[in-house]
């Protein structure tokens, strides 16, 4: 999952989650910014991808530097994730922002594909759909709960609770180049 | 994180102890001895010619002078590009009282969820309901696992471990399984890893999540991803897998020691 140029400047907040104390599953969690906070700068949230314009939602990730991917994946990609997050610029009818999670439904999730138009980076809108996208899956009882960071951003994950490496554990990717058989 | 002491305190061998907490790590892994620990019988074990790299150390698991044939699956030299058989013979031994052992890889996901159960806990994890863990089976895009097939060579067969009865004198064992969740398109995480302890040492572990990757390969799937304990690492890198590409860092969210 790569994040690419965001430049978290969060808005002065008294409900945020803190890194230090795991919030029990079955409380709700308070979000940095409230959803009517949101409505009212124009932002609409939203959790399903029926009103997604994919075309728009891959220009967003072509922004942030993603390689571009082709639409009809992207489509089946979405249509197999358990829980996408994203926020709607309702002047423009255009993603500004999103972050989807797959898994197994019961034990464990990872996060991927969490952008924010650079255009629309720096107000809170990647805090609040990964609160939200966490709030979704923990709701669930989804305990284990992980992504891939790039090093520039390990800073937007810890305040929301994220720990690199736990007790060594290290993130892998197969490389195909290593393995010349395949 | 669990892991580490819960498989130390119940692995009875000196040998690979493949198992992970289920809270998030992926897989721990000793340094191994050669310890079959499947019956004193001396087997016979006959080598066969294979293709080399990775069955040179499939077979380096075997004692010298055992037989075993290891089996590959119908391919030629472009093995790679041949389509995996859902199903098929990864080794076959016959054992000194004559019976004959297969492993069986299968990617099918056919997989009894009391197996399974019984399963997890020879590796010593931690109970999960059964109604999450078929849940989490069907909810994951590919389930692979290898079974035990005995033959007996005619005789009918009393021993009741856990195993269920087919054709009179066969007897079929759940003894390994790997599964991955994926969004279908573009990414897949290889989650619980486990062999039976049993059959660890002799490489099984390894054709496992080998031949997993080689299925999602197959099936397009770009970024094929795990979390792994560290004892570990150095296995999945021997597998083609890279810790921290580009200093990307694997996130666990408020991860529980």
């Amino acid at each position: 999952m790569l994040l690419r140029g965001i430049v978290s400047a969060p808005l002065p907040s008294t409900l945020s989650l803190k890194a230090s104390a795991r919030p029990s599953q079955n409380a709700s969690l308070s979000f940095s910014i409230s959803d009517q906070e949101l409505e009212s700068r124009g932002f609409s949230l939203r959790r399903s991808i029926s009103d997604l314009n994919l075309d728009h939602l891959n220009s967003v990730f072509v922004a942030v530097g993603f390689p571009k991917r082709d639409t009809e994946k992207i489509r089946v990609a979405l249509e197999n994730t358990e829980s996408v997050q994203w926020v709607e610029y309702r002047k423009t009818q255009r993603p500004v922002a999103f972050a989807r999670a797959t898994g197994d439904g019961v034990f464990n999730a990872i996060i991927w594909d969490v952008v924010v138009d650079p255009s629309f980076q720096g107000i809170g809108l990647g805090k609040a759909v990964m609160e939200r996208l966490l709030e979704e899956l923990l709701g669930k009882g989804i305990t284990t709960i992980a992504l891939y960071s790039e090093p520039r951003v390990l800073g937007f994950y810890r305040p929301l609770g994220f720990v690199a490496d736990p007790d060594g554990i290290r993130g892998m990717v197969y490389s195909r180049k290593r393995n010349k058989k395949f | 994180m669990q892991t580490h002491s819960a498989l130390l305190s119940t692995s009875q061998y000196p040998i690979f102890s493949f198992g992970c907490n289920c809270e998030g790590s992926n897989l721990s892994l000793f340094p191994c001895n050669l310890n079959f620990g499947v019956g004193r019988a001396r087997r016979n074990l006959k080598v066969c010619q294979t293709r080399a790299s990775f069955w040179e150390s499939i077979r380096s698991g075997f004692l010298k002078n055992n037989t075993t044939q290891v089996i590959e699956p119908p391919s030629t030299n472009q093995g790679e590009e041949e389509p995996l058989p859902e199903e098929f013979v990864l080794v076959e031994k016959t054992l000194a009282d004559g019976t004959i052992e297969q492993i069986i890889f299968s990617s099918g996901g056919d997989v009894d969820v009391y197996d399974l159960q019984a399963l997890c806990d020879k590796v010593g994890w931690p109970r999960r309901p059964l109604s999450k863990l078929s849940a989490a089976l069907k909810n994951s895009y590919m389930v692979a696992t290898l079974h035990s097939l005995r033959k007996s060579p005619g005789e009918d067969d009393e021993y009741t471990w856990r195993s269920y009865l087919t054709e009179g004198n066969e007897q079929k064992k759940l003894i390994g399984m790997a599964r991955a969740t994926s969004d279908h398109a573009f990414n897949a995480t290889i989650w619980d890893v486990l062999v039976d302890p049993s059959y660890q040492g002799q490489g099984l572990g390894k054709a496992l999540v080998e031949k997993t990757i080689r299925a999602l390969l197959q099936r397009d799937i770009g970024n094929i991803t795990l979390f792994a304990d560290s004892q570990v690492v150095e296995f999945y890198r021997n597998l083609g897998f890279e810790p921290d590409p580009e200093g990307i860092k694997g996130m666990f969210w408020h991860p529980r020691y």
